[in-house]
């Protein structure tokens, strides 16, 4: 196996053997990961870097009977603030950062269906945040996606370093925290006056959007709720589905087209999403399928290519 | 409505193709409107990419950040977050990854209006991207095999609309590409794993 310079470096320098922490074969480690987001509370500080951009966050998380709540200010450029409470929206700073998708609720680990997908693997031990964490690697098994490096906490099980690679082993993005303190103050939690409180939620429904399925979807990948909703109001209604293979997503958007609305066939990356857009046409009405997710491009072009739509295409027929 | 009618002067005064009531119009407007001005800015940092200008913000921090993260996580974090915003920002334009779908039909942009020509070699992202990822994949030569994009070819493209005109993306469907990325990264947020790295993707895309 040909090794990279890095991992040579870093293996010989500062993945150490740690007989204890590897003593948890790959799956207890992200089971552990898993049960970490439902009961650890903390304060940290990470970056997040992709091509092109590089941020800086705080985080303060109590978990506690009550549920999960979690503040999240970004420290850099625009102060941008945000308060969740069990995963919905509390307030934000910024109306570009609020959505109010409400879909299913968050998705538990299942490494017996990863490990389908992806070999996981130990690679060894270093530290974050000046704390030891086990590197768990994630490599896919086909073309389909992506693959991940996770650095768990050995303590805590928290994720505090996670790396996203692609199949030329160039990396897409990287999170990492810098600091993180398992105690929180008292008024940790207290938002900061740009944290708007939310308008009422646009009205929303789970509907059932088979017609839109696309006709390909990677092996793995299963369907979460779909959602039929206006993106802002006095728009036609835009149909959302979020696809997963337990780590991996995309989400795939349907909308009319009209000539206030036009849109061609596209392809757009921003660091390590992949946004592919596709005109269907269905009975007269151009509609426009996108796909966005953390998947590789050749995968987004196949998902988009396979809705039975596009086939009946006017323009496509000769 | 009048959005609308603003942004196609806001358009055309880029294409060097707007009135003077237009002109008059967009400066009026974008005195009083942030989000036009930020659009209007965009659009001009677009333009420069694609006209090879220089921009003076055009420099590059995510490279040595990126590098110097490698040896010393914690201490040079802080001069990461010192970074001017201006040169954050056209970090992001300069160095938007580049769409590697050569043999896909579809039009090649890039987020916002700047676009790829659809004969260019797919280029590795700049930045992080290019030194090498700890270990990964090395284990998958099947990656790149060109099997699966053939077939998909074949049995995909084949049945798709013609080759997109070579023209950017409507305003509209730049808007909406951006409205999407951030759904779609705020819908991540509602998953378990890995936790926060939705919602940094999601807050990465704010200010730009």
């Amino acid at each position: 196996m040909k090794w990279s310079r890095h991992l040579a470096c870093c293996s010989a320098a500062v993945l150490m053997a740690a007989p204890l922490a590897q003593a948890k074969d790959a799956g207890q480690l992200l089971r552990g990961m898993a049960d970490a987001v439902d009961q650890q509370s903390y304060q940290g500080a990470f970056v997040y870097e992709r091509s092109g951009s590089f941020s800086t966050h705080h985080i303060w998380r109590q978990t506690d009977d009550d549920g999960v709540t979690e503040r999240l200010l970004r420290a850099d450029g625009e102060p941008q603030e945000w308060l969740r409470r069990d995963g919905r929206l509390q307030c934000a700073s910024s109306y570009f950062a609020v959505s109010d998708w409400q879909g299913a609720a968050s998705q538990a680990v299942d490494p017996a269906r990863l490990q389908r997908w992806y070999a996981l693997e130990v690679l060894g031990s270093t530290r974050v945040a000046d704390r030891p964490v086990t590197v768990v690697a994630l490599k896919p098994r086909d073309v389909f996606r992506y693959a991940y490096e996770l650095y768990l906490d050995d303590e805590t099980g928290l994720l505090l370093k996670s790396l996203l690679i692609n199949e030329r082993n160039v990396l897409l993005e990287r999170f990492q925290f810098v600091d993180v303190n398992f105690s929180l103050p008292d008024d940790a939690l207290e938002v900061g006056s740009r944290c708007l409180p939310l308008n009422a939620a646009q009205p929303e429904k789970l509907v059932d959007a088979s017609d839109w399925q696309p006709g390909w979807l990677p092996p793995g990948y299963t369907a979460g709720d779909s959602m039929v909703r206006a993106l802002a109001s006095g728009e036609p209604a835009v149909m959302t589905r979020v696809y997963s293979d337990g780590l991996a997503r995309f989400t795939v958007f349907v909308e009319p087209l009209g000539e206030e609305r036009p849109a061609d066939n596209l392809a757009a990356q921003l660091g390590p999403t992949v946004a592919i857009s596709r005109r269907l046409q269905v009975e007269g009405q151009t509609y426009l399928a996108t796909i966005v997710g953390e998947i590789p491009p050749a995968t987004a072009e196949r998902i988009a290519a396979s809705f039975p739509h596009a086939a009946v295409s006017a323009e496509a027929l000769p | 409505m009048r959005n609308e009618v603003l942004q196609e002067s806001l358009s055309a005064l880029m294409d060097n193709e707007a009135d003077e009531l237009e002109v008059r119009r967009v400066l009026q407007a974008a005195d009083q409107d942030p989000a036009l001005r930020s659009t209007w800015a965009r659009y001009q940092m677009a333009r420069s990419v694609m006209h090879k200008e220089p921009w003076q913000g055009s420099v590059d921090l995510s490279a040595g950040i990126a590098a110097a993260l490698q040896d010393e996580p914690a201490l040079h974090l802080e001069s990461g977050q010192a970074a001017p915003v201006a040169a954050q920002g056209s970090v992001l334009w300069r160095n938007l990854g580049r769409v590697a779908v050569a043999a896909s039909v579809t039009l090649a942009v890039l987020v916002g209006v700047r676009m790829v020509n659809q004969g260019d070699a797919p280029t590795q992202p700049m930045t992080a991207a290019s030194s090498p990822a700890p270990s990964m994949l090395q284990a998958n030569p099947a990656a790149r095999s060109g099997a699966v994009l053939a077939g998909y070819s074949q049995t995909g493209t084949a049945a798709a609309e013609p080759l997109a005109p070579a023209q950017g993306p409507s305003a509209w469907h730049e808007q909406r590409i951006s409205r999407y990325l951030r759904e779609h990264a705020e819908a991540g947020a509602q998953f378990n794993t890995p936790q926060l790295v939705p919602y940094a993707r999601a807050a990465s895309m704010e200010g730009r």
